[in-house]
């Protein structure tokens, strides 16, 4: 099977071991993958700030650089929400485009959603004997629909030792821009979100979305507060090979 | 005594919805026992529909027909705001149709001065408050008292509603005991008990003098002509069965066709409200009272609302705005309304849907507009939302529409405009993001960006950022491919 | 005998605008086809046998504070009588109001309270005149002295006793077509409300006490002029949080269901 990596922009340039971990995790599992070189960013920035024309743009690049994939596997249910959610929308006016942004929705997954939905697999064999909590990430469980794929992975982690995080279907207030332009929300969103995180005496924080993950854990360093903050697929490929 | 809403207060905030918005949000934020109280009130709420929800059975199916219903209504309302007005009138009803708060205040006043009234029970009405009704009663000497508790609470604190279903969600009973003290004269202690006693009495006295009920409309029957009122106090039946005269204002697209379609939108009202099954009592009123009645208005006064609800009909992407029933569960998922409470946003409308509400009903970009931004666009409200209207989408729309009418700062469109040049093409992104590597160095300080100039400092003042590695993933995919090719070839080899 | 005339302003305007937005030009006078209406399938489709619908309504009305009382059909007259008593004496109510309606008449109530020392305001016209009236809590003067002493009577009234049109299983819920001798007041202005009904009154949801109502009045223009719903006490959440009971209506409210 051939699968197509879209590493996002922010696992590109900060979180290059997201990338390495799903590859090699896909990769166990039969799939052929390939790194399309033109691609950059879903253009989420610039849509969620209100800026379509400059969005559209970015996001034809996108479409350009999957055209001949067969899947695309992305480590974040956010930019894959742009895409399944946005993109049709973005081209309306011009027909052409708008069917290749519908072609690329159909082809394209988050993570953990092409493991469980068209891989098959929920037991990857792993074994993680710590304590973690997992945060899910909005845009995944409300534009993307993926509640049950993160979970369903996890439970079957072996000698995991698993805590739920009170109130965790909040949003963490990272927002991409948001965060910045409206700080002082999110800066109370943040906060309340590693008070719940401390609370469950996690030692790991799991996640499927960079941006969520680099905000509390952006806030847990601020606070000194050890604990490890993970990708799914670094968590499950950590838990493969350990074992 | 004489009680008379605060109004300056209010209309000053509408001035400045936008340019205040961080300043109140910094308020909010300092402010421990708002917090606290909001959180908790909107979590008990939020529990009480999940549960209601359960309860109800497919609540997707629900979901669905509420949408479909209010869709229809909302796509078809010059056939239903017809047939509904013919009903009304013809039950004995006096219809009146405006284009503006104004134009509604005006004709309120109309039928205030032809029965000479001086004391008007109001009953809760987002309405009223949206046309600021209270403000242009007070400057003709006409007292008008606000029934529901929370919303007397608000008066005598000369205080706007922060939330459309608790309003005075952020008050405490000591705050609320010092208003009582202050207004009558005698001593109270902060036990609610008392507190609902006093007001019971004291409200009580006012329903049999007013001249004229003044409430709002929940939905409107467009088959009989009937007005619904729900409360759960039951002061909606008190001012709308004593004083001879009932005045309802009432947003125009606030309709169902039938009865049957009421019993699903009051079904989800309640328990997406409050996660009752049903609000305690709901009144559904057609015509004045009959010559054969004992008791009941005289008189039915309808005044019907655009104020900039018309302007949405017909949109492809705001029209579903009005499809709305006011439940506030929006509101009470939402987690900046959580922090910062309903008054931070400046505008009588609060929350996600305050959020969209106002800046299309007051057709203001420029202030209004800006509580767009007053979201992580997590998608909450969306999902809560018994009649599904897209919150989320419908606030990214509007910041669009803000950049379309060029109404956002010059810096932010260059940055947009080159991350479009940057990111649209790989080439440019590889050494934009080079020389990020090298521009990022002044700022890292043990592998970490810990404080950084505008905009950065918004992430910085309370967060950490990871410093940018020098290779990105790109960068390793040669070396990773190798890897697995010789992965690949070494499991061969063993088969 | 028929109500004064309505009266429009400013519809035509308002309507063409309406119409304009939709995209016609002219504003649409033929009904809309609906493709569906009212509630999903499976929730208007469920049936209670009549055991259930008890049981429902109560288990509802008791979760909400409300008390019940069931009483068979022979003993009905002496049971409520001998209930209304012990509900009067409990709270020291000496008046009340009750709806002027057959079913209570039937019921012969009016005879034991009075002999108990309990006046009732029957809810018609003359239904006060046997009273005297302390002045109002408004003063002399103002426009609740001007009222009818029927309407004052009842505001002094501690217990009202109505005979709902139906009543709704799933949400405990009253439904009184307020009209006539089944006016409005008697459930709203006292303290405690007493509701009496047969059980074969008692439908499963909502939907069904609306049709009922349609099936009552089929002219729009004969319509009782208020139909409420009332399902449990007056409460309100606006003080902190804490549940008041009893804040404008009834705060303790009765149900007597007679099988």
């Amino acid at each position: 099977m051939r699968v197509s990596l879209f590493i996002t922009c922010l696992s590109d340039l900060l979180y290059s071991e997201v990338g390495e971990s799903v590859v090699r995790i896909l990769s166990d599992y039969g799939c052929d993958v390939d790194f399309p070189e033109a691609q950059t960013c879903c253009g989420q920035p610039a849509f969620n700030s209100g800026y379509q024309d400059e969005a559209r743009e970015v996001a034809r690049n996108l479409i350009r650089a999957f055209e001949h994939s067969d899947y695309v596997v992305s480590p974040s249910g956010s930019c894959t929400g742009m895409v399944h959610h946005y993109y049709p929308y973005l081209f309306e006016n011009e027909p052409e485009w708008k069917a290749k942004a519908e072609a690329l929705v159909g082809k394209m997954y988050e993570f953990s959603q092409f493991l469980v939905q068209v891989l098959g697999v929920t037991d990857l064999g792993a074994s993680f004997p710590h304590k973690v909590t997992y945060h899910p990430s909005c845009h995944a469980m409300r534009l993307l629909g993926v509640k049950e794929e993160p979970m369903k992975l996890l439970s079957c982690v072996d000698s995991i030792d698993f805590v739920e995080l009170p109130k965790k279907e909040d949003c963490c207030g990272f927002g991409g821009t948001f965060s910045v332009k409206m700080a002082d929300m999110s800066e109370a969103m943040v906060c309340e979100k590693a008070v719940n995180v401390c609370s469950t005496g996690a030692e790991v924080l799991v996640g499927t979305d960079m941006g969520c993950l680099m905000n509390i854990g952006g806030r847990l360093n601020k606070e000194g507060q050890p604990v490890r903050v993970m990708h799914l697929a670094q968590l499950l490929e950590e838990g493969r090979t350990s074992r | 005594m004489s009680v008379q809403a605060g109004h300056g207060q209010d209309t000053n905030m509408d001035e400045r919805i936008g340019s205040g918005l961080k300043q109140r949000t910094k308020q909010a934020l300092q402010d421990e026992f708002l917090r606290k109280a909001v959180a908790f009130t909107t979590d008990k709420l939020k529990n009480g529909r999940l549960q209601a929800m359960d309860a109800f059975g497919d609540w997707e199916a629900w979901r669905d027909r509420g949408r479909a219903i209010r869709e229809h209504t909302n796509s078809h309302l010059d056939y239903y705001l017809s047939q509904f007005a013919d009903n009304v009138a013809g039950n004995g009803g006096h219809v009146y149709f405006c284009s503006g708060a104004d134009d509604a205040v005006k004709t309120f006043m109309g039928i205030a001065d032809r029965h000479k009234a001086k004391l008007v029970a109001k009953g809760k009405s987002m309405v009223s408050e949206e046309i600021h009704l209270n403000h242009h009663l007070e400057d003709r000497g006409i007292e008008a008292i606000e029934t529901d508790l929370g919303e007397y609470i608000l008066q005598l604190a000369r205080e706007t509603p922060s939330h459309l279903i608790i309003p005075a969600i952020h008050k405490n009973k000591q705050q609320i005991a010092d208003l009582f003290t202050d207004a009558s004269g005698q001593h109270f202690e902060p036990e609610t008990k008392v507190l609902a006693e006093y007001a019971r009495k004291k409200l009580r006295n006012y329903f049999l003098e007013a001249d004229i009920g003044l409430t709002g409309c929940n939905f409107g029957v467009a088959e009989s002509g009937s007005i619904t009122l729900v409360s759960n106090e039951g002061n909606g039946r008190m001012v709308s069965t004593l004083p001879k005269v009932h005045v309802v204002v009432m947003g125009m697209e606030r309709l169902v066709p039938t009865f049957e379609d009421l019993e699903v939108v009051l079904n989800l009202l309640a328990r997406s409200a409050t996660g009752q099954k049903l609000t305690t009592y709901t009144s559904i009123l057609t015509g004045a009272r009959h010559p054969e009645d004992l008791d009941g208005p005289e008189e039915l006064h309808v005044i019907i609302l655009d104020n900039g609800r018309s302007a949405q009909l017909g949109d492809p992407i705001f029209q579903e705005v009005l499809n709305c029933i006011r439940c506030a569960a929006c509101l009470n998922v939402c987690p900046v309304y959580r922090h910062v409470g309903g008054h931070t946003y400046g505008s009588v409308y609060s929350g996600p849907i305050g959020a969209v509400l106002t800046p299309l009903l007051q057709q203001d970009m420029k202030e209004a507009g800006t509580l767009s931004y007053a979201s992580s666009l997590c998608g909450a409200c969306y999902e809560a939302c018994p009649v599904k209207i897209p919150l989320h989408d419908m606030l990214v729309h509007l910041r669009h529409r803000k950049v379309k009418m060029k109404l956002t700062s010059l810096p932010e469109r260059a940055a947009f405009k080159t991350f479009q040049t940057v990111f649209g093409s790989v080439t440019l992104y590889k050494l934009a993001t080079k020389s990020g590597y090298y521009l990022q160095k002044p700022l890292v300080r043990g592998g970490m960006i810990k404080a950084g100039p505008a905009p950065l400092s918004g992430w910085t003042q309370s967060r950490f950022m990871p410093m940018m590695p020098k290779q990105s993933f790109r960068d390793k995919w040669a070396a990773l491919q190798a890897e697995l090719a010789a992965k690949k070839a070494a499991r061969e080899e063993q088969r | 005998m028929s109500r004064s005339a309505g009266s429009m302003t400013g519809k035509e305007a308002f309507m063409q605008n309406i119409a304009s937005r939709l995209g016609r030009r002219e504003p649409l006078q033929k009904a809309p086809e609906r493709p569906f209406i009212g509630v999903p399938d499976f929730y208007r489709d469920r049936e209670l046998s009549t055991n259930e619908l008890i049981e429902e309504f109560i288990r509802n009305w008791t979760a909400l504070s409300g008390r019940t009382l069931i009483v068979e059909e022979a003993e009905a007259p002496q049971a409520i009588a001998a209930y209304l008593k012990e509900v009067c004496a409990e709270l020291g109510i000496t008046r009340i109001s009750r709806w002027e309606h057959d079913r209570l008449r039937e019921l012969s109530l009016d005879g034991p309270l009075i002999e108990a020392g309990i006046e009732v305001v029957p809810w018609r016209e003359d239904g006060a005149d046997h009273l005297r009236l302390a002045e109002p809590p408004t003063g002399s003067e103002g426009n609740w002295a001007k009222r009818s002493k029927l309407l004052q009577a009842a505001e002094t009234c501690r217990l009202g006793l109505v005979w709902p049109d139906c009543a709704v299983a799933n949400t405990s819920t009253l439904a009184l077509f307020s009209e006539g001798g089944k006016g409005r007041s008697v459930s709203l202005l006292t303290d405690t409300l007493v509701a009496v009904f047969r059980a074969d009154q008692i439908v499963t949801r909502m939907g069904e006490a609306f049709a009922l109502f349609k099936e009552r009045y089929p002219n729009v223009q004969q319509m009782a002029s208020s139909l409420n719903l009332i399902t449990g006490p007056s409460r309100s959440a606006d003080i902190e949080n804490d549940l008041t009971i009893g804040i404008h209506g009834p705060g303790k409210v009765h149900a007597v269901i007679i099988r």
